[in-house]
Order: C-alpha cells, then structure tokens, then sequence
C-alpha cells in the first residue's frame, strides 16, 4: 500500500468511526443526567422500561449517559461549547436561568407542549412555574426535593416526648432538642449543616418564613426588609448552636450520627430518605419525618428541582422523540418518587400507590408553600455568596448584622452582574 | 552554501521551540487578553466591552479578596519553600554513603501528580476520620480541623505544595551548591569558624543567583495555585482560600463569564511578571 493510498484509508476509517459516534440512530434521544447512586439505578431503570414499552411503540430508544453531579455542569457546557450536547438533559431549577442567559437552551414552544400532551393543570404549580425565564418554558419538571425534618423517634420517647407529634413551630423544635440534649451521652438535640449548601437552603427556608421576596420587583437589589428578616433566620438557626443543641462544627456524616441514635431532630432534605430508610432496615432505626417547622410569620420552605431540558442545536427530530420520553416520565414517576423525591404531577401526587409511602406523602404537605431560588442568571452565584456568609456566621467569624451586611452587598454585586 | 546552511541552522534548531512556544503560549496569552475585551459566554463573543471586565474586577469585593488571599498564600509558601529548599539541599551536600537515596527521596514527590497529592493530603487533613486526627485521639489529644479553618487551610495548602514542589528547588540548589568551590570552605575551616558561619557567609552569597530563581519560581507557582485549592478546600472554608485561579474558575466554569475569566488570568499574568521583574532588576545587582 502507497503512503497517499494508507493515508486515504485512514481518512475513510475516520471518516466512518466518526459518522458511527457522532451520527445517532434515527429514534434516538442521548439523554444526560446527574442522577448517581439509587438515583442513577433508578433512572436506569425508568429508561430501560421506556425503551421496552412507550419507546419501542413509537420508535424512540433513549441511551442515557450518567455524569457524576460533581462534573455535570461543567462537561454540559464544554459539550454546548463544542455543539456536541445531547438531545436532553437534567437541570437543577436554579441553574435554569444562566443556562438562558447564555444561549444555550432552547424553549419548549406551545405547540410541542400541546403535541406531547403536556398539561400545565396536571403539574404542582410551583414545580412548573420553576421552569419558566422571562415567560418562556425552559424547563419540564420531574421533581423537586423540599427541606423537612427527620425525627429520631427512639430519642424523643427516651427524652420523655411524643414520638408521633414532631416539631411544628420554631419554639417547639427548640424544646425538643433541649429535652434530647439533656439525656447526655454525646446526644445532639438537633442537626443543622454549618457549611455548604445544605447551610444555605436552611437559611433561605427560614427566610422565607418573614418574607416572600429574596430581591426587588426588578432583580437589582435585595427586597425591601431583606435585612430584618434574614437578621431573624440567621438568629433562630445560630441557637441551635449556641446552646450546644447542635453540633456547630462540621459534621462527616451526619446521617450515620442520626441512625445511631445520636442526632434528635435533623433539618435536611426529602433525597436523604433512602439512607434513613437503609438504617432502618439495617439498623433498627426508628425515625419519621415532618415538614420543616414554622419559626416565622408564614409556612414556607426551600426546594429545588430536577427539570428536563433542551439544549441548544438538538434537532428536531430527537427534539420531538425526547417529549415523548419526557411526557412518559411525568406520567410514570411513582418509582421515581421513591427513591426520596416529590412528584411534578397532581396525578401522581393524589394517586393510592404515592398516598400508601408513608414519609413521602407527609413531605408533600409542604408543596403548598414550597419555594423555589428566583429564576435570575446569578443565582447560583448569589448562593455562594450566601454560603459564604453563613458559613462565616456560624462559626463565628462575623455577627449577624456584619454577615446580613456581608450578604446584601455581596447579593446586590451578583446581580449587578446580570 | 556551506555559510548559507551555518544562517540557516541555528533557526531550523530553534524552529520546534518556536513552534511549541507559539501554539502552547503566545497564542493562549494573545487569546487571553483578546477574550477579556469581550462579553464572552459559552458560544463565544456577545458584545465588545472595551475595558469593562478589568474595571468589573476592580470593583468586586471577591476579586480583591482573591487578590488577598493569594498574597496570603504566598507569603506563607515563598519564605517556607526558600528555606525549607536551601536547608535540604545543604544537608542533601555531602558525600556520604547511599545520599543518592535520599537526593532521590525528596525528589519523588515532584513526579506525583498534584491531584493525587492534594487527595492524600485531604485523607490525612479530613476532619475526626482523617489519619492525623487518628493518631491524636490515639494519643487523647482533641481532633484537628485544620481545613475547616479560614488561617489552617490556607496553611494546609501551602504545606502541600511545599511536599510537591521542595524536591524540585533542591535539585536546582544543589546544582548552584556543586559549583562553589571546596577551597572556600577548606579556607573557613582553617579561619576556625563553625559550620553554621559557613552557610551565613559562603553557601548563601554565593547561592544568591540561584536563590533568586528559586524565588521567581516560587513566586510564579504561588500566583498560580490552583490543583491542590480545587481539590482539598474548594475555595472555602468561607472564602478563606478562594485564591485567583480559583475565582478565574469560578467566573470560567460556574458562571460561564469567559471574558472576566479572561481578564483575571490575564492580571494574573501582569503580576507575575511585575513581581518576576522587579525582582530581577532589584536584586540582580546585589547578586
């Protein structure tokens, strides 16, 4: 073989590896999600079933490639960067906004969601209005995950407390995880995370127990009483630490701490479930849950949610093959919902088999004040700068009013940014 | 022709170096700058904004706290790096039996990737299951949390690039060792001082070119931190470690704001090369 006629072939090898990788099979939708551990063994599983069932009845095949959350942000805008995106994939609701900022999403337009029997009166109102920007729907939800409490119900009984009437206002928790305390033995009345972004959503679910509004009506400040009510979230986490009900150091594996019977109340999120539940199983651990108590004026607390998404330079093709996937889940998510999740749909929500899950539904209570980051293009920005602050203020490095300052100039910087 | 090829040679020797040196350097640093002129986001330019990146940098709270902290970092690392190098490589000087092996020893951390450096550092640093904090509660002494510290984990990075980078500037210092002259010594010995007054008034003097160096080189890496930031601390606890590179990253590859990513690296670069300058020009005389 002549060096021209070699060099000829390996083009053409190229030519054809490249046309194999880069080209999908027509009905193909390559679907990128985050979801790891139970979450990623049961996302595979809902796609396998699709592939089987609806997927096979309408020619759709989804191949469903699992990027570890940690990395998925990253390697979703290198591969919109370098137009080698897939044809749909999974958002955070707050990342939602900065993505269409940027370009790089494309709006579900009326008449897909029409065509692929989408009903807005079908899905719980807050999780469907997360999915919108400026009045256009980026966003079809799948879920959302909601801050609440677990209760250990051994350590209430031990501490001489009702096992089945949890917390349900701020003063109430505070008395409980006194109670707890007090049976000594290196037992925590509560748990509240100190660092990361588990301190942050705490601080916005309390937040919004004062007041509805995070910024003004056109994003370019903080809300008017921003200061007074952030004063008061701050203050009304900080005693937890202060009177040593819980640990106000970081914590390795609080989870762990809880199912040994060492943690009374935990202030977490409804994704933690499967772990408690494992322990239980396990371990014998008694626990329940409860929504998150109302220490302010209003019930209200933090969620996010998973949101199906299209990004930029999806054909129209797999474009129309990845709604029916999309509808599909919606109408199938109870498996979903199992592995410590809320449904997006009212069907769902008000079906026997999701009433029947003892600490799901319980959760649910909260959809009705359930609240969601304001869709602005820096808000995950504006969450670092909140987890800053309020890492700083527990440990102590600044008192409230210099951390609700820290706060406000470091909110009204991001969003200057817009 | 004979002469013609002598013209020629030394350019054809230079040409892959060039080559290498536009694609991997000049062209970055060019597109570097050229980006932080621009509103840049993931599909590449919006919009020409002049200087607006560099004048958004300098009035952000966060960008000037980056600049402290790495000013921080490296005022921890330089001197420790400096001296923690100079004293090795003075013992590492001396002709006895199998000091190949430790010369080899100190060397070795250099070869090991930096992420894998700053994940065993992570292990051993991890609060309450670390291995440090192992072996204090083996000893009933309360736990360390030295990453969760705003000062500590500043420190605890620095101990790790010291780990990494040491071998390194001991192996340029012993070269700069090799070449003083054992007379001066003999010289010294025969003067009655003590070894100490050696290295005070022979090995360091003499060493100061290569010191220089090992200083720029310092320097350079200390404004470059990056790898072990990103893996131990991730720029927390409360921004206490959020150095440049990290914030570059964070305006890069969180926010997608490529054109003031763009102008961090290239302040970045400006103080590099500032601080490089300025201590050729300043202390090359007293070299």
């Amino acid at each position: 073989m002549s060096m021209r006629s070699g060099l000829l072939a390996s083009v053409a090898l190229c030519t054809g590896m490249f046309g194999i990788v880069g080209t999908a099979e027509a009905g193909t939708v390559e679907f990128w999600s985050p979801f790891t551990g139970p979450d990623g063994t049961a996302i595979d599983a809902l796609v396998r079933q699709f592939n089987e069932t609806t997927g096979a009845e309408n020619d759709v095949s989804v191949e469903l490639l699992i990027i570890p959350w940690e990395q998925y942000y990253t390697k979703l805008s290198v591969s919109l960067a370098s137009r080698t995106a897939p044809d749909l994939a999974v958002m955070h609701s707050h990342q939602i906004a900065g993505f269409v900022k940027q370009g790089a999403l494309e709006a579900y337009t009326p008449e897909e969601i029409e065509q692929a029997g989408l009903v807005e009166a079908e899905y719980i109102a807050p999780l469907w209005q997360a999915g919108e920007v400026e009045g256009q729907r980026y966003g079809v939800p799948i879920d959302a995950f909601p801050r609440h409490i677990y209760y250990n119900k051994a350590l209430f009984e031990q501490a001489g407390l009702d096992p089945d009437a949890p917390p349900k206002t701020g003063e109430e928790m505070l008395d409980a995880a006194r109670a707890i305390a007090g049976l000594g033995q290196d037992i925590h009345g509560a748990f509240l995370p100190v660092t990361g972004s588990g301190a942050t959503r705490n601080f916005y679910a309390l937040f919004w127990q004062y007041q509805d509004d995070l910024y003004n009506a056109d994003n370019t400040d903080v809300a008017e009483g921003f200061a007074e009510s952030a004063t008061k979230a701050l203050e009304n986490l900080k005693v937890f630490l202060d009177e040593g009900l819980a640990p106000a150091e970081e914590v390795s594996d609080s989870n762990s701490l809880f199912a040994q019977n060492k943690i009374g109340i935990s202030l977490m999120q409804i994704t933690d479930l499967p772990v408690y539940q494992t322990a239980a199983a396990d371990q014998g651990l008694e626990f329940g849950v409860a929504p998150i108590p109302q220490f302010g004026d209003q019930p209200a607390t933090f969620a996010l949610g998973h949101n199906f998404i299209i990004p930029r330079g999806t054909p129209p093709e797999p474009r129309q093959d990845a709604m029916v996937f999309v509808k599909w889940i919606g109408d199938n998510s109870l498996a979903w919902t199992e592995t410590g999740k809320m449904p997006a749909k009212v069907t769902t929500l008000e079906s026997p088999e999701f009433q029947a899950l003892p600490e799901q539904q319980i959760v649910a209570q909260s959809l009705e004040y359930v609240r969601f980051p304001p869709p602005v293009s820096v808000q995950p920005a504006i969450d670092r700068v909140v987890q800053e602050t309020v890492e700083a203020y527990f440990a102590g490095q600044v008192d409230v009013g210099q951390a609700v300052s820290m706060m406000a100039d470091g909110i009204r910087g991001e969003l200057a940014k817009q | 022709m004979a002469r013609q090829r002598a013209k020629v040679l030394p350019y054809l020797m230079a040409g892959p170096y060039i080559l290498m040196f536009a694609i991997f350097a000049a062209y970055p640093v060019g597109r570097a700058i050229y980006m932080s002129l621009f509103d840049w986001g993931i599909f590449g330019p919006n919009a020409f904004v002049g200087v607006a990146n560099y004048l958004s940098l300098f009035g952000d709270r966060r960008f000037w706290s980056s600049v402290g902290v790495t000013t921080a970092f490296a005022a921890i690392y330089v001197p420790m790096i400096v001296v923690a190098s100079l004293l090795i490589a003075v013992l590492l000087h001396r002709r006895l039996p199998g000091i190949t092996i430790f010369r080899t020893a100190f060397f070795i951390p250099i070869v090991i990737n930096v992420a894998v450096a700053a994940i065993a550092f992570n292990w051993l640093l991890a609060p309450d299951v670390g291995f440090v904090d192992q072996v204090l509660r083996f000893f009933g002494l309360p736990g360390q949390r030295m990453l969760s510290q705003p000062g500590w984990a500043l420190f605890a990075i620095a101990i790790v690039a010291l780990w990494t980078q040491t071998g390194f500037m001991v192996v340029i210092l012993l070269a700069g060792l090799e070449n003083i002259p054992d007379d001066l010594y003999e010289a010294a010995r025969l003067d009655g001082t003590r070894p100490f007054y050696d290295l005070i008034y022979i090995t360091i003097p003499l060493l100061r070119p290569i010191l220089l160096i090992v200083m720029v080189l310092s320097i350079v890496h200390a404004f470059q931190i990056f790898g072990e930031v990103f893996i131990i601390t991730q720029g927390g606890p409360y921004g206490s470690t959020t150095v440049m590179t990290m914030l570059l990253y964070e305006e890069g590859f969180e926010r997608f704001a490529l054109g003031r990513a763009a102008a961090i690296g290239v302040v970045i670069t400006i103080i590099i090369a500032s601080l490089s300058f300025i201590q050729f020009r300043f202390f090359r005389r007293q070299v």
